[in-house]
């Protein structure tokens, strides 16, 4: 009798603990890494407004929205994926070097391919992005070798669009006049639900004078279809006080003296860095307006904070461990 | 059995006084010498600096932690020679000729922080800004431009030192605007001066506005001790760490064309300093991240 009362009380110790850590579990899951918003690098000294007559923060809340998405994107990569980089990128039969970061390297002495472990990667012809031949192309040859290339060997997120062309020049410093284009970019960002997609999540095609690629940042990541759920939005005041404060995200031209915020939305978040953990698109608010310089003239503004309460996040947090030294009389 | 006991007694002399005798790296002598000035700390510094905080003491730790890294196998590349943060971080850090450890004496030297546009503070473009005015005193309530808080590129010759040629081989300016070579016409605030280029092979750095992202520096540190070249190298963790923008964000190397391959254990001899060096001698490379200056219809994001 006693045997059989340990045994069901073993039973159902074991049941409990493996309920109690099911549920710590999914807790877990459910918590996403707080957004790490890059800082500018420089300081902009502007008084900020709200346009009073369209007084966007209170339009907003007149629209009662009171939740938007969460999307979680693919984190990893598979076997399957790395022998098909390896064949677009011509590197069959090279092999591949696994470092302590889980990099995956593959590399023929000239071409090289850089897989992360969140699934991002980069590639790059070191011979042909240093050849700095003069660029001939114009922008619409880019964009449609750039589009080919990525449609040809799948790799052109559904949601991207093309959104621009930006140069790559050199200039030897005694003539300025030799400023020459010697490669183009051509960027493709990404519209999720109609929202733009903002943080790092793009795919940056960079074209050679030849009309080569000769180099590919891919710093995006498939959606998971199956993992989108609905969180609750925080208050647009308080979002609105860190705008105010300069918190998350700031781009403004540097000479603003005045900014006036004329609009409010939400957009989306990705974090595809290389080195990325946060494997979710997260809703921001996005507070955009116009900035005046002390001329008078006008430019873009945008300032992108949380649209999401600290409670439903977690901290990916760092503690520095190298300390600072003390100046030496050493000569 | 005896004989063998001698063999592993003997074996295990031998393991004993080798590591004692080879020091822990071959090439430690070689080893590529690492400086940083970092601040962090602005408004936490002192209130008479208005300057947002930066995690640039983050920044640092990474790319320290990853340029350095010891692997099992072989040996480390770099090691650090000094790393002055917030209060230890003077602008003659970067200046040349010093009674310390500073720019003069490192092979690669990095500062990370704020850095101006043109007519902040009575500044120019190119400058690094620090909160304290080399000690451990303040500068003055909102006296950004204090000559001793802010480190301008007329201020040194990075590479020679008091006529001499210095270790200095490599530069990372990791803030705004440090390269950015446009001269404010209407101000007549100065421009950069090419006279930094005092024998070092290149300085890294952005053109426009950038921002802070600290795993930027992990990535640049790692690769820089992968063998990347160091060029390229800097561009890669710009092109995947800058964030979206609708403001223009370039990354701009300045550099020796004999230079241009230099990776931290393969690099060119010592460039003849700007000054006495033929035509065409040096350039300076953008990679566009973000912007307009680039001479092409840049629409996103729309307003």
């Amino acid at each position: 009798m006693k045997k059989k009362i340990l045994i069901s009380l073993l039973i159902a110790i074991c049941i409990f603990t493996s309920f109690a850590y099911t549920i710590l579990i999914s807790k877990n899951v459910e918590k996403i890494y707080a957004i790490d918003f890059p800082a500018l690098g420089s300081e902009v000294d502007y008084n900020l407004k709200v346009d009073s007559d369209i007084d966007p923060v209170n339009k907003w809340k007149n629209k009662n929205i009171s939740e938007s998405n969460i999307i979680e994107v693919k984190n990893n990569f598979d076997s399957q994926e790395l022998k098909n980089l390896k064949r677009i990128f011509k590197l069959d039969n090279c092999k591949e070097k696994t470092d302590k970061d889980k990099f995956i390297n593959i590399s023929d002495g000239s071409k090289f391919l850089e897989i992360h472990p969140n699934g991002t990667f980069m590639y790059a012809d070191e011979d042909k992005r240093n050849s700095n031949k003069k660029m001939l192309l114009d922008d619409s040859q880019c964009v449609s070798i750039a589009e080919s290339f990525l449609k040809e060997n799948n790799l052109l997120p559904p949601e991207a669009i093309c959104s621009g062309v930006l140069s790559n020049t050199l200039t030897y410093v005694d003539d300025p006049e030799s400023k020459e284009v010697v490669s183009k970019s051509v960027r493709f960002d990404r519209f999720i639900d109609s929202k733009e997609v903002y943080g790092v999540s793009r795919v940056m095609v960079i074209i050679g004078a030849d009309g080569d690629i000769i180099s590919l940042y891919y710093n995006c990541r498939t959606i998971n279809n199956n993992k989108i759920k609905k969180v609750r939005l925080r208050d647009i005041e308080s979002a609105f006080e860190d705008v105010k404060h300069q918190k998350g995200m700031i781009s403004v031209k540097d000479d603003a003296k005045e900014v006036v915020i004329k609009d409010v939305d939400i957009v989306y978040w990705e974090d595809s860095t290389p080195s990325s953990k946060n494997n979710y698109l997260q809703p921001v608010y996005r507070f955009r307006g116009e900035s005046n310089n002390k001329e008078g003239k006008k430019d873009k503004f945008f300032a992108i904070v949380s649209a999401i309460s600290d409670e439903l996040t977690v901290k990916e947090e760092y503690t520095p461990h190298i300390t600072s030294d003390k100046k030496e009389l050493l000569k | 059995m005896r004989k063998l006991r001698f063999i592993f007694t003997l074996g295990l002399i031998v393991l004993l006084a080798s590591s004692i005798v080879i020091p822990p790296s071959v090439h430690a002598a070689n080893m590529v010498t690492v400086g940083g000035s970092v601040v962090a700390k602005y408004k936490g510094f002192s209130t008479n600096c208005p300057l947002k905080d930066l995690y640039t003491n983050i920044y640092a730790d990474k790319f320290f932690t990853e340029i350095t890294y010891d692997p099992l196998f072989g040996d480390p590349i770099a090691q650090k020679k000094f790393y002055f943060l917030n209060e230890d971080a003077w602008e003659n850090d970067l200046k040349n000729n010093q009674t310390y450890d500073n720019v003069d004496d490192v092979d690669f030297m990095f500062f990370t922080g704020h850095g101006y546009r043109a007519s902040y503070g009575y500044t120019t473009y190119n400058s690094a800004h620090y909160p304290n005015t080399n000690s451990s005193t303040p500068h003055g309530y909102k006296n950004e431009g204090a000559d001793a808080s802010k480190f301008l590129s007329t201020e040194a010759t990075w590479g020679t030192s008091n006529g001499s040629a210095t270790s200095t081989k490599w530069v990372t300016m990791h803030t705004c605007n440090f390269l950015n070579n446009i001269t404010d016409k209407t101000l007549q605030w100065g421009k950069f001066s090419y006279n930094i280029m005092g024998g070092i092979h290149m300085i890294c750095g952005f053109a426009t506005q950038m921002y802070v992202d600290s795993d930027e520096g992990w990535y640049y540190g790692k690769k820089l001790r992968e063998g990347g070249k160091i060029k390229w190298t800097f561009y890669d963790g710009a092109a995947q760490y800058q964030p979206q923008n609708s403001q223009d964000v370039a990354a701009r190397v300045l550099c020796a064309k004999i230079s241009n391959d230099d990776t931290l254990t393969s690099y060119s001899v010592r460039p003849l300093p700007y000054s006495q060096a033929p035509a065409n001698s040096y350039f300076y490379q953008d990679y566009y991240i973000d912007g307009t200056d680039s001479g092409t219809d840049w629409t996103w994001p729309k307003l």
